[in-house]
């Protein structure tokens, strides 16, 4: 199974992003990414998404 | 500043994970930061993997990644102020796992030939007729299997849906047996089935 998770690891990345990203509990006032943090978080997620998507592309 | 990784009912068994109990809810926390980390892929599978861990030995509710708060009193405060959701939440998810499938299509998306505004209307029309048809398909055999589900059509280019299912633990083989079944029978796309997950998508009881 271990195995099996690891070859898939890159791929699940992009259900990984939408859960812990999109979901999850969301708690009014809390301190959470600065105004600045938040371009970088999605800047870094656009390489993530598109690194996936390549490898999805690469493995076809 | 504390890192609140989840909510739960119980202490952990993993030493390494910290907490913080308020009337019977407890905080699962990690206090060796300074600020909200970097959504790294190993900042964000960490927080994955400290979450499934938490999970074996309770129910546990995900906070959404980067969650921190100044310190024990407004930790304290938060899980005073929204207890009773919290505890529903928590009734919800007992003895479940969140069981992602989602269908991707061998293409991109938009080939950039429609030559008109009309004809990308009615392209996008069709991609979301179709993303809607192989989303029934799939519920229509996992949507028994579960106690709550959700479902995003045309999430991203090349996804036609991603949909969470909220799962008995112990029906995950039935609930893959059948995700490979769909699978098998859908040509068009590709269905992936991941999990099990925290429950991400059912962490809000109340809605």
């Amino acid at each position: 199974v271990s195995d099996t998770l690891a070859q898939h690891q890159e791929v699940t990345l992009v259900d990984l992003l939408d859960r812990l990203l999109g979901g999850g509990v969301v708690i009014a006032g809390d301190i959470t990414l600065a105004v600045a943090d938040i371009d970088l978080v999605q800047v870094s997620l656009r390489a993530l998404v598109a690194s996936v998507d390549t490898l999805a592309e690469g493995s076809g | 500043v504390i890192y609140v990784y989840g909510i739960g009912e119980r202490e952990p068994a993993d030493a390494s994970v910290e907490s913080i109990r308020h009337d019977g809810l407890v905080a699962y926390v990690r206090r060796d930061v300074e600020a909200a980390p970097e959504p790294t892929p190993d900042e964000l599978w960490r927080h994955e993997k400290t979450l499934a861990q938490l999970m074996e030995d309770g129910a546990v509710l995900p906070m959404r990644f980067g969650t921190v708060l100044e310190d024990d009193d407004a930790l304290r405060a938060v899980l005073e102020a929204r207890r009773n959701t919290l505890r529903r939440s928590l009734a919800l998810v007992r003895g479940r796992v969140e069981m992602g499938v989602r269908a991707q299509w061998p293409e991109p998306g938009s080939r950039g030939d429609a030559s008109s505004g009309r004809e990308f209307m009615v392209a996008k029309l069709e991609r979301q007729r179709r993303a809607r048809r192989l989303a029934g398909i799939a519920d229509a055999s996992l949507g028994t299997l579960s106690e709550r589900r959700v479902c995003s059509l045309l999430p991203r280019a090349g996804t036609a849906f991603a949909a969470s299912y909220l799962v008995d633990r112990t029906r995950i083989g039935e609930f893959r047996a059948r995700a490979s079944a769909v699978r098998a029978r859908v040509h068009e796309a590709d269905v992936v089935c991941t999990g099990p997950w925290a429950p991400y998508s059912f962490s809000e009881a109340g809605e």
